[in-house]
């Protein structure tokens, strides 16, 4: 099977994407680069129909760019070639994960490698909090457990890079607070992350990057936001916490 | 003519007493209508799955063309296969008219459409991103093939069990296909034709009876089954 070395470090250019045909075609996204490093989180940002979850889905090959250049540091891949080399490594999450007909532990099923344990899904269980669901019918389950069916699945995959679209967008605060402790598991094993939100203040404990596309293009790049706050914090030891949530926000 | 009620009570005495004639029709009819669907079924299914979530040119033209074929009257596959396979036509070296492999390919062809526009339509009615979400979880597109398939199992059953309904109650062509030949050819339908043409009712009416018991018990099951499917236990 073929895969990409891990940590990974991709870096795209020149991505372009447009719906649609001749004279009624719509530039989505025009020249876009950026980069997916392991072990960090970038969060996409822009209003609604900005073009976020476009881009998601070209990187995680579900959707073809009219271009696109994607190196690996090593080779410079067109499309197809890269469609191929990504199939097992990166993953994509819906908003809403589709759940198959079938308990919870069913669905997490699906995810196993051929040569991973059965055990590893209550294993997966455990880590998702899912246990008490674990016998349930995945279709019956609220948004924010779905989700949680979707990164248990992730994680039995273990991807090296995962795609989230907005994946907290109807939760709760308590609900949003667990979604980030679970991705920043993903992140302390050297998975790459790429967080589709409208908001630019979720996930700001894990967040290193983050981009705001308008337009077609990215128009703000923030980068390094946590070692930054982590100096904040030093500098202004007394309010430190006022510093932190003003910088982020 | 007898009233209805005694030839009815004739009809089931004749299903009862093991009548071989019938019983043989029963097995014929079974025996190539299933023949046909096990031959049928599994590049019917992927070309439906195929024609649902790949695009490619020509995709639409096949899509109208099998539902088109699903309006065409049996008797004019009859009537086209019967021209084919007759002995002037381009496969009239291969003597199959009049055979009982004549009429798997008659049922063959009428259950083809059948089976690609409903397996298509069962595969479409689950979201793309159902489809999206398989090839992600799975390592291969053979595992998130699968997946699907236990997905839309239900409406696939459905497709198999109207294309079954369709080819064992069809008459024209079978009877032009297979000639009605007693003990080798000769199934249902075109058995009911015959006797009630001939007068005799009960075996007409004794083979309706299984035609019809058999729709309900499949029909029941697929229900039973798609209840278990749905319902939660917790
Ligand atoms: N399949 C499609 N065909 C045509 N236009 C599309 C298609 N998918 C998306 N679009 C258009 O592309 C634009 C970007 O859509 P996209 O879903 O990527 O935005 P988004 O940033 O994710 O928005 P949201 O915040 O609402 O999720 C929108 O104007 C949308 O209408
Ligand atoms: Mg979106």
């Amino acid at each position: 099977m073929i895969s990409i070395t891990r940590p990974v470090h991709l870096t795209y250019k020149n991505i372009v994407k447009t719906y649609g045909k001749g004279n009624h075609s719509k530039l989505i996204l025009s020249d876009i680069e950026l980069q997916i490093k392991g072990g960090e989180c970038t969060l996409i940002t822009g209003k609604n129909g900005s073009g976020k979850s476009t881009l998601l889905r070209i990187i995680g090959g579900l959707l073809r760019p009219n271009k696109a250049t994607i190196e690996t540091g090593l080779i410079t891949l067109n499309w197809k070639k890269y469609r191929n080399l990504i199939k097992n490594d990166v993953m994509y999450l819906y908003q809403e994960p589709y759940m198959f007909d079938g308990t919870v532990r069913k669905n997490l099923s699906y995810a196993l490698h051929k040569d991973q344990a059965k055990e590893a899904v209550d294993k997966a269980l455990k880590w998702a909090e899912l246990e008490h669901r674990s016998n349930t019918q995945a279709k019956f389950l609220s948004g924010g457990e779905r989700q949680r069916v979707a990164l248990a699945q992730a994680w039995l995959k273990q991807p090296a890079v995962l795609l989230l679209d907005e994946p907290t967008a109807n939760m709760d605060t308590k609900s949003r607070k667990r979604t980030e402790d679970l991705l920043s598991t993903f992140k302390e094993s050297g998975t790459a992350l790429y967080i589709a939100s409208h908001d630019p203040n979720h996930f700001h404990r894990i967040t290193n990057h983050r981009l705001l596309l308008d337009e077609g293009r990215i128009v703000q790049t923030d980068t390094n936001l946590l070692n930054e706050s982590a100096q904040n914090i030093k500098d202004k030891s007394d309010n430190n916490i006022t510093v932190l949530s003003k910088q982020i926000s | 003519m007898e009233s209805l009620a005694t030839t009815t009570f004739d009809a089931i005495k004749l299903l009862l007493s093991g009548d071989p004639e019938i019983w043989t029709i029963i097995g014929i009819s079974f025996q190539i209508s299933t023949t046909a669907i096990v031959i049928a079924m599994v590049p019917a299914v992927l070309l439906g799955f195929v024609l649902a979530y790949y695009s490619f040119p020509g995709r639409r033209f096949l899509v109208a063309f099998f539902n088109t074929m699903l309006a065409v009257p049996a008797v004019v596959v009859g009537l086209t296969l019967y021209v084919i396979l007759s002995r002037q036509g381009p496969l009239g070296d291969w003597k199959l008219l009049f055979t009982q492999t004549a009429m798997v390919l008659g049922q063959i062809t009428l259950s083809f459409p059948i089976l690609v526009a409903m397996s298509h339509a069962a595969f479409q009615s689950t979201e793309l991103r159902a489809w999206d979400t398989a090839k992600t979880l799975s390592s291969s597109i053979a595992k998130a093939f699968f997946i699907i398939m236990r997905e839309v199992r239900f409406p696939l059953l459905g497709a198999l069990l109207a294309a079954y309904g369709r080819i064992i109650a069809e008459v024209g062509a079978s009877m032009m296909l297979g000639g009605n030949i007693l003990n080798y050819t000769r199934n249902i339908p075109t058995a009911i034709a015959l006797e009630t043409s001939k007068g005799d009712f009960a075996q007409g009416i004794a083979l309706g009876i299984i035609l019809v018991s058999m729709a309900f018990l499949l029909t029941m099951g697929l229900h039973v089954m798609q209840g278990k499917g749905t319902v939660v236990h917790d």
